[in-house]
Order: C-alpha cells, then structure tokens, then sequence
C-alpha cells in the first residue's frame, strides 16, 4: 500500500468505521509511515471534535449514586484484597528494611515483569503518622495518585518526585479539606526511578513522604 | 465527598486517577464533570432515555475499569469517554438491529444549542464552531460524516441506506471530516 492509497481510508479509520480488512492493511502501512500517522493524528483529533461538540443532557436524578453503587461492589472487593496483600507485604518490609510500608501486585494474569504493576505505598507524616498513601502504575502511560486521609492543616500542598538520579519532579498540587485530599496525574517519569514522592507545604518544607524504593 | 471545590477543581487526568484507583471523592466529582457529555450523547445516538442512562452507566464503569489504559497522547479524557460512549451505543443498536430513522441527523447529534441551562457551561467554543463548521458543509456530506462518526456506519452501510454508490460514500465522509479539519485550523474562513 502506498500513501495515496492509504490517503482514501485514513478518514474512515479516524472515524473508527474502517471494516478490519482494510483497516490491518492500513495499519501496516501507518507502522512505517510518519506521514501518514500524522494524518490520521489531525484526522482522530477532528472526528473527537465531531463526537465532543454531540449535545449535552443531564441525567435523570441520582445517576451518579447508581454508578457508584455499580463501582462499589467490585471495588470493595478489590480494595480488601490490596488491603490483605499490602498489610502482609507492609509487615514483612516493615521488619526487612524497618519502616518502609509498602506492597506491590499485579493486576490478574500480569506478572511483576509486565509493564502494568501496580504499587501502594503509605504516606507518612514528619511526625510518622500513616495519612494516606502514594499509588502508581507502570504503564505505559504512567500514573501516580496521591491520596491523604490524615490531619494535615487545609490548604494547597505541592506534590513533588524525587527521582533515582537526584532530580525533584514539581507534578502537582493536592488540595487538603477536612483531612482528605487527592491528586492524580500521568508523568513522564518511570515509576521505577522515583525514590521518593513527598507534599510539601507553602513554604515549601516536606510534610509527608511515601518511599517508593 | 462531599461537595467540596477541591476535588471538582482537579484535572479531568487527576480525577480519572481518582476513579481508577478507588477515590469516591474524585469518582463522583469525575461523574459530575461528564455526565451530561456522556448520557447526552448516549441519548442523542440511541432515542431511548431508560437505555441511554444504561449505557451511559456502562461507559463510567469501562472508565473506571479501563482507566489506566488511557493514553493522553490519543487525546483527551473528554474525548477519550465520547469514544466509548459513543461505541457503547453503537453495539446497543445493533443488538437492537435499530436504524436511523431521522432523517435529520445533524438536529439530532449537533443541536444548535445546549439543551439545558444547567449544562450550558459545557458547550465549549470549539463545540460551537464545530456546529458551525458542519453547517457549512453540503448536506450530503454531513450526513454522511455524521452517520460514521455518531452510528458507526461504515461507507458500505451508507452506501446501501443512502442508496449511493460506494466510492460516493466514501468521498462524502472524507471530503466532509477534511472540509471540518480545514474550517477549525483556519478560522478565518470559518467566519
């Protein structure tokens, strides 16, 4: 295939309409071809245009309590079972390298080696309560959630990455109400290079940190 | 949560960590900020108001499932849960072997306007100009463009309901998505 041929489908495949044999001809020519992956780049990102300028209409009432209803069940479930698999990881680190909380898993049927591990680490405060905790996943892409679930002061905190190699990420800001506070976010930096993530205050002092390594 | 600003003034990334990774306040606020994007949509695809809210439940579910897979360099989260919804509906009606019926589809996708108040600050202005964009377009290529990227028709099913050949169903869609991308990188010629 060459490109004025693939030039008369790229459409359809930006609009997800392609039937799959043309679209796995294309797909191997788009593998070798950055021009045309350009294409199809500017093409997706009109057809997402399309799609997002659809109308908007607000839900019948209490639709976001039946979605989480329908989230929470399984996630229960799920959370028990980190819950179990980080307090069991936790006290054997705890007693290996004294002090360091942590536990790592993968999600079914993807081993340590996979691309795809979660981990869980607490949060701890200067003054070493656990208030919350740090978790990321490999990716690709990469993501890092920070959770706080303790006493801190409200306000904005700055989350920060200390990587292996001495160099500090600013990724964020967490904002603290009544104790809780979340922030999330893809980052550029492999989570199995970051030492160390930490809040810090307006003034910049450290008032939590999670040791990821 | 409750209804406290933070967590609503988290990104759309951050709040989709928060649903991923079991945060109720960041799932909530996440479900806030798409709702009326998602069900509108669903509703807009589907005609049925008791299967679109089913539908649009399902998509915050695959958000919530599928969350680390996201990829922002595909796009952004906006568009990324309009694909799925939008292909959550698609399947729906072909398990229901429905056609589209209206003969006006740009109405039914691409209203004029915001259908509520409440929902106005979500029809950004680059909705508007795509609505704009698609009105200048000739009706049969509209038409065409929106029945591929709304239902999911391909060149050969537009070929067949439209009564066209197939090499003028598949210049309708292409000279119609090109002729969007050219008025929304072009603004003067849009005006």
């Amino acid at each position: 295939m060459d490109c004025s041929e693939a030039a008369t489908m790229l459409d359809e495949l930006a609009l997800d309409v392609l039937p799959g044999d043309r679209r796995t001809a294309l797909l191997n020519h788009l593998e070798e071809c950055p021009g045309c992956r350009q294409l199809l780049d500017e093409l997706s990102e009109t057809a997402d245009a399309l799609l997002l300028a659809g109308p908007v209409a607000a839900p019948p009432p209490g639709f976001e309590d039946r979605v989480l209803e329908r989230i929470q069940a399984p996630r229960a479930r799920a959370q028990t079972r980190l819950r179990l698999f980080a307090a069991a990881a936790a006290a054997a680190l705890l007693l290996a390298v004294g002090g360091v909380a942590g536990a790592r898993f993968g999600r079914s049927g993807e081993g340590g080696d996979s691309g795809h591990e979660f981990q869980t680490v607490q949060l701890i405060s200067t003054t070493g309560s656990d208030i919350g905790d740090v978790s990321t996943y490999l990716g690709p892409p990469a993501w890092f959630f920070m959770r706080l679930d303790g006493a801190l002061p409200n306000g904005t905190y700055r989350c920060v990455l200390d990587a292996d190699d001495g160099h500090t990420v600013s990724v964020g800001r967490l904002w603290a109400s009544s104790g809780h506070g979340a922030w999330g976010e893809h980052v550029s930096l492999d989570p199995r290079h970051v030492k160390t993530a930490r809040l810090l205050d307006s003034t910049g002092a450290t008032v939590a940190t999670a040791r990821l390594q | 949560m409750g209804s406290s600003a933070p967590p609503d003034g988290l990104s759309d990334e951050a709040l989709l960590a928060g649903l991923t990774f079991g945060d109720a306040e960041a799932g909530r606020a996440f479900i806030r900020r798409f709702q009326g994007r998602v069900h509108g949509l669903a509703l807009a695809i589907l005609r049925d108001p008791a299967l679109a809210e089913d539908i649009a439940q399902e998509a915050f579910l695959r958000a919530w499932k599928h969350g680390p897979s996201y990829d922002p360099r595909r796009g952004t989260v906006a568009a990324w849960m309009a694909r799925i919804t939008r292909n959550l509906a698609i399947d729906a009606l072909r398990l229901r072997r429905a056609e589209v019926m209206d003969p006006d589809v740009l109405a039914a996708v691409a209203p004029p306007s915001a259908v509520s108040v409440e929902d106005a600050a979500l029809t950004s202005h680059a909705a508007d100009a795509v609505r704009r964009a698609l009105r200048r377009l000739p009706e049969e290529q509209s038409r065409a463009l929106l029945l591929a990227a709304f239902y999911g028709r391909t060149a050969e099913e537009i070929s067949r309901s439209e009564s066209i050949p197939l090499g003028t169903a598949k210049t309708r869609i292409r000279l119609g998505l090109r002729r969007i991308r050219s008025l929304l990188t072009t603004p003067a010629e849009e005006a």
